[in-house]
């Protein structure tokens, strides 16, 4: 199976069972073993932001009030 | 009285008539002559010197009409142009007044719109900063795990 390196942001109350549930996640959409560089950003407020390959995918909670602050200005 | 006296008295009064005629009465005819032609001269002159002068008074009073109507006719084409110089100083006023106006409320708007943005932009930053203050406190494992389901279900497919 390829093997591909990533880093994951989580947010500071992520437990370790969501943490294995991101990985496993990548790995069947991405079809590949992730390995992941982990750590915990409180400034994500909640959710979480992976970097694999040059591709960012964002699902924290930061993110979603920055798009909120773009649509409104 | 005799023939004789009345011949010397007849005789006499004839030398005295002579005498008077030739002393007299023909100088002062002559005289009186030349003064009536003098005064009929200078009456013709006089009555020359009245058409003269009133051929000048003609002649004045038609020039003073004449003047009369050239200056009531410049002042005329004075209040004209005075009338439609100031009618254009008018309209030149009232539109550069309309275009200060026009300027003043667009740029009354313009400002008015952008006090209405930054208010807008301030009301959301902090509506943001209050919302990130409170997720920062209530998020929850349960909403961590929503954010996942929902990220792989929908995003990543």
């Amino acid at each position: 199976m390829l093997h591909k390196y990533g880093n994951l942001f989580v947010s500071s109350k992520m437990t370790q069972k969501q943490i294995d549930k991101i990985v496993a996640q990548f790995a069947i959409r991405l079809e590949a073993t992730i390995l992941f560089d982990i750590v915990v950003d409180a400034a994500l407020i909640g959710g979480f932001l992976a970097k694999i390959d040059g591709m960012t995918y964002d699902a924290s909670i930061r993110e979603k009030l920055a798009t909120f602050e773009n649509i409104t200005r | 009285m005799n023939g004789l006296s009345m011949g010397l008295i007849l005789l006499n009064l004839l030398i005295i008539v002579f005498v008077l005629d030739r002393l007299l009465h023909r100088p002062v005819s002559k005289y009186l002559e030349a003064r009536r032609e003098r005064i009929r001269k200078e009456l013709d002159e006089a009555n020359e010197s009245r058409e003269q002068a009133n051929q000048l008074k003609k002649s004045f009073e038609e020039k003073m009409q004449d003047a009369d109507a050239i200056c009531n006719e410049k002042l005329a084409t004075a209040n004209e142009q005075a009338r439609v110089q100031s009618q254009n100083m008018l309209s030149q006023t009232q539109s550069q007044a309309d275009e200060l106006l026009a300027q003043a409320r667009k740029k009354s708007q313009q400002e008015y719109d952008k006090a209405v943005v930054d208010l807008q932009r301030d009301v959301t930053q902090i509506a943001i900063a209050l919302a990130q203050q409170i997720l920062e406190r209530e998020v929850k494992e349960e909403d961590n795990q929503h954010i996942i389901d929902s990220f792989f279900e929908e995003v990543v497919r």
